[in-house]
């Protein structure tokens, strides 16, 4: 109960303030970016529940006005079908009204991905001055000096020098000097502190490994030495390098070693168990199972994790909860099916049953992060009965898969594994999330990176580099 | 007066120096004159902090130092890779779990950065004056009895070293006019070395801008 236990907590929590955990609709996001699929809110990510709730299921006055037009008459709590079907129209019924007072309207707000039920939060897009001119900077448009001192801080980790911008400057035209930051970049993105131990690659990896030196094997072993995160480094590394290709970091059937920058290929790797056939990239590795399954019998912490490392849905916040119109069945007794529990369950569950024949720490060290087809029965034996019925096939994404191998098909050729990606960037570019006026950008990048970028990172970052988002000041 | 308290004085007349360079009080060296329009500014001015690998890299790089010179606390421990790793936007996710850098600086940051970039400033400065024939930036200075002849074409020409080597652009007459203002200020106080104190806190000036630590 103890993995478990916080997301069904706090959905009792949730329930006791308000009545009915039916309140809260996971759909309603969905439905959302159905309605309004241009709404900022969908371009650069999966809509968010604040647009209607302050603290889901608690309702913001956005949701309150949306409430009020849904379904009329209906009585709640509105099941979900009634609710998916009479969405769009309480929408839409309040789209010239502003709920929140802030002078803009609902419509306006939602499609330029403001909050309509947030007065704090507005389109706000950063409007560039009409008049005027500033002697050291090109405002508001691309500055090649600007952006080639950016580039190299970003990926070299040093300003150029004084000689570095004379000659800069003293190229012919723009064409020139973005020729010039373009090659430069290539040379940056070989760099150590882009992509070497510790370097800006491993930095973006952190959140994904999570990684405890305590646990840790090889070199720089901890106390409690189980698995080696250097390889789940190594392995993102190199998929984000030399117009490798991304999706291997879920797809990937091969290990990688590091030496100095140099990031090598390899079929089999010592400390890594996991049969070739039953490998998923990231998600095999002895770290990831290890550390995210332990000895839970259904890995919901890994799935959970995967869903939020990788597709940038994160159900601890309600987001990417799609329920299953089927039943939920509650294979390892833990109460999953009581109302509040099922709103995150209802996704989290299926989402995890393909994790469920991945062996964390249960049995000898050999078997740890190995794929086994009998693992319940083997290493949880007299649990409850309906725990050996739990079928390996799930769904992700609303997708049907039949084990893990397709799970991270459908994981990697989906928009929000691309948008994740993309955005995992921005981020840590520009340290911050996309302005209203900059998610067309933002898409744009997206649909490069899954088209003729071809799933290369560093393609995808030469495109962003030579754009205004990056090299206006 | 004690040293000590000769140093704090000093220093506090080169931080309220820096301050005041940015201060809305008082119009910055490149400033419009009253009655020009104001520089347009940007919209979206989200500068960022250089952070410890950054800051170190470009203070290792303007003033001629090995990166594990620019500073060390105790004699011994790196101030960017280890003492003041998390205070100065880097992370430590192998013992702590800390996989991102802080929101914001804090209310440290300020001062772990003073340290920092004194340090260096000081390296720099010690080795410029104790080896002026193959100085990187205070060369050519006529320094007698510890005092520095401040109005020689070599102190300007020093200041400029330090703008292009630290903000990649020339000093402007304001700002040389600044620092040499600067050195009478020092040397106004009973500090011993003159010269050598206001080497390093000239640099100190530079290195610890908004200009050098944001981008």
């Amino acid at each position: 109960m103890r993995k478990y236990g916080p997301i069904c907590i706090g959905a009792v929590i949730s329930l006791l303030f308000t009545g009915t955990a039916a309140n809260s609709q996971p759909p309603g996001s969905t439905v959302l970016c159905q309605s309004y699929p241009d709404s900022g809110q969908c371009v650069a990510g999966d809509a968010q529940c604040t647009i209607c709730h302050t603290v889901p299921p608690e309702r913001n006055p956005f949701g309150a006005a949306v409430s009020a037009e849904l379904a009329p008459g209906e009585t709640r709590p509105l099941p979900t079908s009634t609710f998916v079907a009479a969405l769009p129209d309480a929408l839409h019924a309040v789209e010239s009204a502003d709920a929140d007072g802030d002078g803009v309207s609902n419509l306006d707000e939602i499609l330029a991905g403001s909050l309509p039920g947030d007065p704090g939060s507005t389109p706000g897009a950063a409007a560039c001055p009409r008049a005027g001119s500033n002697p050291d900077y090109a405002v508001c448009a691309y500055d090649p000096a600007y952006a080639f001192k950016k580039m190299m801080l970003d990926f070299c980790g040093h300003s150029p020098t004084w000689d570095d911008m004379e000659a800069f400057r003293a190229l012919a035209d723009e064409t020139a000097q973005r020729q010039h930051i373009a090659t430069g970049l290539a040379t940056c993105l070989d760099s150590e502190f882009w992509l070497g131990k510790d370097g800006e690659l491993w930095r973006i990896a952190h959140p994904k490994v999570r990684p405890l030196q305590a646990l840790k094997m090889g070199d720089d072993r901890g106390t409690i030495p189980l698995a080696d995160y250097y390889d789940d480094y190594n392995l993102f590394v190199y998929t984000q390098i030399d117009d490798h290709d991304a999706r291997d970091v879920l797809l990937a059937d091969y290990f990688v070693q590091r030496n100095g920058t140099v990031y090598t290929r390899v079929d089999e790797l010592t400390g890594q168990n996991m049969q070739r056939d039953r490998r998923a990239g990231f998600l095999t590795t002895n770290w990831f199972l290890v550390y995210n399954i332990m000895f839970a019998p259904l890995p919901r912490a890994a799935a959970a994790r995967a869903y939020r490392s990788f597709l940038g849905l994160d159900i601890a916040r309600l987001q990417g909860l799609d329920p299953e119109p089927g039943e939920l069945v509650d294979y390892d007794g833990k109460n999953v099916t009581a109302p509040a529990c099922r709103v995150c369950h209802s996704t989290l569950d299926p989402l995890s049953y393909a994790f469920s024949n991945y062996n964390g720490v249960t049995g000898r060290r050999p078997e740890w992060g190995t794929y086994n087809p009998a693992r319940l029965e083997r290493y949880f034996p007299d649990q409850n009965p309906t725990l050996y019925e739990m079928p390996e096939n799930g769904v992700v994404l609303g997708q049907p898969v039949s084990n893990l191998n397709e799970w991270v098909q459908v994981a990697a050729a989906s928009d929000a594994f691309a948008r994740t990606t993309v955005l995992d960037y921005w981020r840590h570019l520009l340290k911050r999330e996309p302005l209203t006026a900059e998610l067309p950008v933002v898409a744009s990048l997206i649909e490069a990176f899954r088209g003729r970028h071809n799933y290369s990172v560093e393609a995808m970052l030469h495109e962003f580099v030579q754009s205004e988002v990056y090299g206006a000041p | 007066m004690h040293r000590s308290a000769t140093l704090w004085i000093i220093i506090l007349i080169a931080v309220t120096f820096a301050v005041s360079a940015c201060s809305s009080g008082s119009p910055p060296p490149n400033a419009d004159p009253p009655g020009e329009p104001e520089d347009i500014r940007s919209p979206k001015a989200t500068v960022q902090f250089k952070g410890n690998r950054r800051l170190n890299n470009d203070l290792a790089r303007a003033l001629g130092l090995p990166g594990e010179r620019v500073c060390t606390e105790l004699g011994r421990l790196p101030c960017t890779s280890q003492v003041h790793v998390i205070t100065l936007g880097g992370v430590e996710p192998y013992r702590l779990g800390l996989q991102r850098p802080l929101a914001h600086t804090s209310a440290t940051t300020p001062i772990a950065v003073d340290r920092v970039v004194m340090f260096a400033c000081r390296e720099r400065a010690d080795e410029d004056l104790a080896d002026p024939g193959n100085a990187l930036i205070y060369a050519e200075l006529s320094i007698t009895g510890g005092r520095l002849a401040v109005d020689e074409p070599s102190v300007a020409n020093a200041i400029d070293r330090l703008y292009k080597r630290g903000l990649l652009r020339p000093a402007t007459a304001a700002e040389v006019g600044h620092l040499r203002q600067l050195y009478r200020d020092i040397e106004a106080t009973d500090s011993q070395a003159p010269a050598r104190d206001w080497a390093v806190l000239a640099c100190f000036a530079v290195m610890s801008s908004m200009e050098q630590l944001f981008y």
